[in-house]
């Protein structure tokens, strides 16, 4: 498929493609702020992610062609250590793929839930917004310039407040979460930034590339490790680390569904991309301080967030914050595959990422429905709603049983994946912990279902009614997506085995 | 027998029956199916062929064997028929398409279970015995049978979780996913199985849900619920830890412990659940025995025989004590007495019952128990031995007497009800008569203990034991003979304690009493620890970030919105651990 | 069966039938006081005055038989205390006796009042509806959000 798509595509778009990947929307961002029409905007930007698609799918099959699997482009022809350089391997390749795809099913889902909850001066400037923010993301998942990652994360996360407190139409809570977002972000990217800043004065170099080969004869170097202690803070806070989580809960609940669709698919994820970045391509595993912070900081983390999280999911009583709860566990399991250390757990906390995006997309779609047509998001409101809406919430119940990990789904085979790796350094406790965690997980989300399946409904007036077709179609992609990809395991192992190879530096492709 | 028939695990049959039942409004045909479907499949089962793979597909890199037959799984699963049969029966007067669906659907995965070759079938079946069981406790439409269901469920799905997690790891180090004995429990994949079937046996421990959901659950299912998920265990164990020592211990003290809760219990169905946990702990202790030496073929048949008439007489107990709740609408010793005036009949079922669970020479438990007591001497556990001794006198206590004797005599109550309707009074006398017929020496041709030795795992060996030696009857009737003397005898001193209502407290305090209420106070320090760590900060600290929150927080919702502020903290003090960590690893 | 069956059954064949179908008759309609009539036939020996210390006896005399049986029987056996004469005997009663008395301090400790759990419970729905149980009312379950 990769070389029907490298073959028919135009050269100017293979030779460009990873800077287009990024500039397309962020281009078109400005100009669909002068748009008139939301719908316009609307389609422009299906446009925009559709493009984006096309060239993360191109890099793909450019990463796998090439020998060296990497796809290097210089910003402006200047070279590797000056100038900026958009560097492309197996992990980013991954990143972007996601981010893009999520980003198109997740436009198409918008427009009905953007009509009900954003005020109609504001649809373009809204979307415009949404386009500065996905270009954010790639260019985070792009870049190979440590300084420019900063750039990108900001802007992604500017925009994000912006599209955060937007929430403040249908409820005003939106806007001290996205304040306080704002501020958990700021500090976060902060210390991003000082970190960098160690490791520029350590190396005199911006490039990570450029970094990661000068770093092994600084050891002992202070500023070296002071910069690995605030980027793995800053981006933790970034990715929601716990207890660096506290901001998600509110920002996930109260923006509008579709901006909580899109971020709880993509913005923790590319976070995470860039922590994995520096752990395993910047800096190295074999590193003492690293080795030690694995053991005693982020799987401890990593724990704590799967059960801790996944305790507070099951008190929630409103459907997004259970959903945004778990999110941080489910990041708990990936920091758990990042912390084992060994490529076996990386590729298996990436293999999650890809599955929860899958799980956590549909989840909020589905939500992201019944909120447009029932105004509700507590369990209660949920209740029958499995009579009056059944194709919407069979999405949600695919999505949910893929949550709780159960064969047959996706969530089930990233689980698998975790314990193996779990297991092939005899951590079997934490196997274990895991596997409670999945209990918990049964637990919160079959409250939801119970309310859904065997509840009367509350209110007499939910009477048959589905989400529009345009919620549900990419609702059913992403429930579809969940069982194909929980039996079918081929191509997003494959993507995240190739992707840890990368990660470690290896050149283990096919 | 050939043909596509021949492929048909029974289980699947009765399952795909179950889910037709479902949604069949006619309720005679719909009972009818009850009734004719496990004699078809009793039948089905006795034309095929032993140790065979009858039906095994290759998908997703497992070998799944759906339908594999041998000595072991044949006599279980001959005892789930026989017992899905009895049940189809004893529910004739009721009109309920999902609890006559869920009960037949209940007991085809039992059966498709013990008859799965493969692990990943086992757990697909294991899962659905709690899914489809836990109907039968809910529509008692109690409070108390939702919340017990709800828990009930909860530890269920628990142990397929583990089972599951077991058999990834199983998979990961083996490639291979048959059902076969574990040789060591030092691995963990074997650990996780273990705890997975110790949940559904009931171990001491993890025993509570039984007693805690079984009482509260409809009259019917009861009697549906005793047959099933623990005999399933019992044959998982007996397929993949036989011989384990572990489980001798575990045995032994399964069957002593119950004994006593069983005295002081109030209420008569959770007596019974008890005694449940007592026999699958003789069963237990006799799987444990079978590995090495002579003892094995005698212990397995052991736990086999007991497995297959348990099955039977607990069921014609919870029959019993079900058709008394059905007519007076409680089972609570001290509600109850003096019933025998208006159901004799039952009495007398009841009474065979509980001489049959007893051990009485001539009654099915005598042929059974004698195995497993005879190989635990043998192998020279002493002190297991008089335990299982002891636990015999706790039976008859608790089963034997207490059971008949509150319900039906002792101090009369002066409920005057209908006996039993008929069809619960068919399906007691079909089990009273099994409950006999495999308890009798071969008199009666084509009966007796002989038949049931027949079906054993190891036949040969079982058919060269003979139970009824002299002396063999003779100090079983010692035991029992002085048991009853001293119940007759603290009775006439009145030293016998008294029934009185209430709850006895058990295990599952832990989690129903003091980790709810741990639950509540850890969320309220929840609650609170975040600002007042916030608060010891801003003492430290002075006011400065007093008057920054005062300066961002929009009407104090800063606050409100999130731990925001402690948030923080927490990223000043995890760098300050990485830096930490990253200074002294490197230095 | 027979016995209950009057001497005048030596009449023609057709009263002898109709009164055995009186017989069957009677045998299942339950007296004016609700007593089945099977019940005195099996157990109405039970209502004895004496019945109990009859049975105390009849116990105590055939647990004396049992125990000095064993000094006639030869015995084989595994467990090296089971030699032990009246062994069975002795622990039988002694199990049973430590059991039940057992039942007093573990019920003082143990036993609670029956809404200890804050459950109600009462009986299961598919009992008799002739049986005059006032239906849980209670058995609606509260959710979350539900309005006070």
């Amino acid at each position: 498929m990769m070389d029907i798509l490298l073959n028919a595509a135009p050269r100017w778009a293979l030779l460009h493609a990873p800077v287009l990947l990024v500039m397309m929307p962020l281009f078109l961002a400005p100009v669909l702020a002068l748009v008139p029409n939301g719908r316009i905007a609307w389609l422009v930007s299906i446009f925009a992610t559709a493009a984006s698609l096309f060239f993360a799918l191109i890099l793909l099959g450019q990463v796998q062609a090439s020998p060296v699997g990497v796809v290097s482009y210089d910003i402006g022809n200047w070279p590797m250590p000056i100038g900026i350089v958009f560097r492309v391997d197996a992990l980013n390749a991954m990143i972007l793929l996601l981010v893009s795809a999520v980003g198109v099913l997740a436009t198409i889902f918008s427009w009905p839930t953007v009509v009900a909850e954003i005020n109609k001066q504001k649809h373009a400037l809204f979307y415009s917004a949404f386009l500065v923010c996905f270009a954010g993301l790639c260019g985070v998942a792009i870049t190979g310039d440590a300084f420019n990652l900063f750039v990108f994360l900001e802007i992604s996360s500017i925009s994000t407040y912006v599209l955060v407190a937007l929430g403040a139409g249908r409820d005003r809570r939106a806007l001290p979460a996205a304040f306080n977002y704002l501020i958990m972000g700021t500090i976060g990217a902060s210390f991003y930034i000082i970190g960098v800043g160690f490791l520029y004065a350590a190396t005199g170099t911006l490039n990570i590339a450029d970094i990661a080969s000068q770093l092994p004869s600084l050891a002992g170097n202070r500023s070296v490790e002071a910069g690995f202690a605030f980027i793995v803070i800053g981006l933790g806070l970034k990715a929601a680390m716990w207890p660096l989580h506290s901001w998600l809960p509110n920002a996930y609940s109260y923006s509008p569904s579709f901006v909580t669709m899109f971020l709880s698919a993509t913005a923790t994820k590319v976070a995470l991309y860039a922590l994995i970045r520096f752990l395993f391509t910047v800096f190295r595993p074999e590193f003492a301080f690293e080795q030690a912070s694995f053991t005693f900081i982020l799987m401890p983390l990593g724990l704590a967030a799967m059960i801790s999280c996944s305790f507070q999911a099951v008190f929630q009583t409103d459907v997004r914050r259970t959903l945004a709860y778990s999110s941080v566990a489910q990041v708990g399991y990936m920091i758990l595959g990042v912390s084992i250390g060994s490529i076996a757990g990386l590729s298996a906390g990436l293999f999650h990422l890809l599955n929860h995006a899958m799980i956590k997309g549909a989840l909020f779609m589905a939500v992201g429905g019944v909120v447009l047509t029932y105004q509700g998001t507590t369990i209660r409101d949920f209740a029958g709603l499995g009579r009056s809406a059944p194709w919407t919430m069979t999405g949600f119940a695919i999505a949910a049983l893929s949550l709780i990990g159960v064969p047959l789904t996706a969530g089930f085979q990233s689980k698998l994946q975790l314990g193996y790796a779990l297991f092939e350094q005899g951590m079997w406790w934490a196997v274990a912990l895991v596997v409670f965690s999945s209990f918990l997980a049964v637990i919160y989300m079959g409250r939801i279902l119970e309310a859904i399946f065997f509840q009367a409904p509350i209110n007499p007036r939910k009477f048959r009614k589905e989400a529009p077709i345009l919620i549900l179609v990419p609702l059913w992609v992403l429930a579809l997506a969940n069982i194909y990809f929980g039996i079918n395991t081929e191509f997003p192992l494959g993507l995240a085995r190739d992707a840890a190879a990368a990660a470690f530096g290896l050149e283990a492709f096919r | 027998m050939t043909g596509p028939l021949s492929m048909l695990n029974p289980g699947w049959l009765m399952i795909a029956v179950g889910l037709v039942a479902l949604f069949l409004p006619m309720r005679r045909v719909r009972q009818g199916l009850t009734i004719a479907t496990p004699i078809i499949a009793i039948i089905l089962l006795a034309l095929a062929d032993q140790n065979v793979n009858h039906l095994g597909v290759q998908a997703l890199g497992i070998d799944f064997i759906f339908y594999r037959v041998d000595g072991l799984s044949f006599i279980f699963g001959l005892a789930f028929l026989l017992a899905a049969l009895l049940n189809a029966i004893y529910a004739w007067h009721t009109d309920d398409r999902l609890q006559d669906g869920m009960a037949m659907a209940y007991a085809g995965a039992a059966v498709a279970a013990t008859f799965s070759g493969d692990m990943m079938s086992l757990f697909v079946f294991w899962e659905l015995t709690a899914i489809t069981s836990v109907f039968l406790i809910l529509r008692a439409g109690t409070r108390a049978a939702y919340f017990a269901s709800m828990r009930y469920l909860a530890i269920q799905i628990l142990s397929g979780v583990l089972l599951l997690a077991g058999i990834a790891y199983v998979y990961h180090s083996r490639g291979d996913l048959s059902v076969q004995a574990f040789t060591s429990l030092k691995e963990p994949g074997a650990i996780l199985v273990f705890i997975a079937l110790g949940i559904k046996a009931a171990f001491p421990f993890l025993h509570n849900w039984l007693q805690d959901s079984y009482p509260k659950a409809t009259v019917v299912g009861a009697v549906v619920l005793s047959a099933f998920t623990t005999k399933l265990a019992v044959y998982a164990f007996a397929r993949m830890f036989p011989g384990h020592d572990a489980l001798i211990w575990i045995g032994a003290v399964m069957t002593v412990f119950p004994v006593f809760f069983a005295v002081i219990e109030n209420d008569l169905r959770k007596v019974l659940a008890y005694s449940l946990n007592n026999q699958v702990g003789f069963m237990i202790c006799a799987i444990g025995l079978g590995a090495t030496g002579v003892g094995n073929a005698l212990a397995l048949n052991g736990a086999s025989a007991h497995a297959f008439c348990h099955i039977i007489y607990k069921g014609l107990l919870f029959m019993s004590m079900g058709a008394v709740m059905y007519r007076t609408g409680t089972t609570k010793a001290s509600e109850l007495g003096g019933l025998y005036k208006s159901m004799p009949w039952t009495t007398v079922f009841c009474i065979i019952g509980a001489m049959s669970i007893s051990a009485f020479p001539l009654f099915s438990g005598f042929a059974a128990k004698s195995l497993t007591m005879s190989a635990v001497g043998h192998e020279g556990y002493t002190i297991v031995w008089l335990m299982l001794l002891f636990a015999s006198a706790g039976v008859l206590e608790h089963s034997g007497i207490k059971i008949p004797y509150f319900a039906f005599f002792g101090h009369d109550s002066g409920k005057r009800v209908k006996e039993a309707p008929f069809n619960m009074l068919l399906a007691m006398g079909l089990a009273a008569f099994i409950c006999v017929a495999v308890g009798i020496p071969a008199i009666v041709p084509g009966l007796g203990y002989e038949w049931l030795y027949n079906l054993l795992p190891y036949r040969e060996e079982a058919m060269a034991y003979n139970p009824f030696t002299l002396d063999h009857v003779l100090t079983q009737m010692q035991l029992l003979v002085l048991a009853i003397f001293a119940f007759v005898m603290l009775k006439r001193l009145g030293w016998y304690p008294p029934e009185k209502p209430g709850v006895v407290l058990d295990t599952d305090w832990v989690y129903r009493k003091a980790g709810y209420g741990l639950f509540t106070w850890a969320g309220t320090i929840w609650q609170k620890a975040g600002p007042a760590m916030t608060s010891v900060f801003f003492k430290l600290t002075g006011r400065a970030y007093d008057r920054i929150e005062d300066t961002f927080s929009p009407r104090g919702e800063l606050a409100r919105g999130g731990l925001g502020s402690a948030m923080a903290i927490w990223t000043a003090i995890l760098l300050g651990l990485v830096l930490l960590l990253a200074f002294i690893t490197s230095s | 069966m027979s016995d209950e069956t009057p001497n005048d059954t030596r009449d023609s064949n057709g009263r002898f039938v109709k009164r055995a179908a009186e017989t069957a008759h009677r045998l299942h309609t339950p007296s004016e006081e609700g007593v089945h009539p099977m019940a005195k036939i099996l157990f109405g020996w039970t209502e004895n005055k004496r019945t109990g210390t009859l049975i105390f006896w009849g116990f105590a005399i055939l647990s004396m038989v049992l125990i000095v049986a064993d000094l006639a029987v030869p015995r084989h056996e595994y467990v090296e205390i089971a030699h032990a004469t009246g062994f069975y005997a002795l622990w039988g009663f002694a199990s049973f006796a430590f059991v039940v008395l057992m039942g007093w301090p573990l019920g003082r400790l143990l036993r609670r009042k029956e809404d200890y759990y804050g459950e109600p419970g009462g009986p299961p729905a598919d009992i008799d509806p002739d049986v005059p149980v006032e239906p849980s009312t209670e058995g609606t379950y509260r959710y979350e959000g539900d309005e006070d």
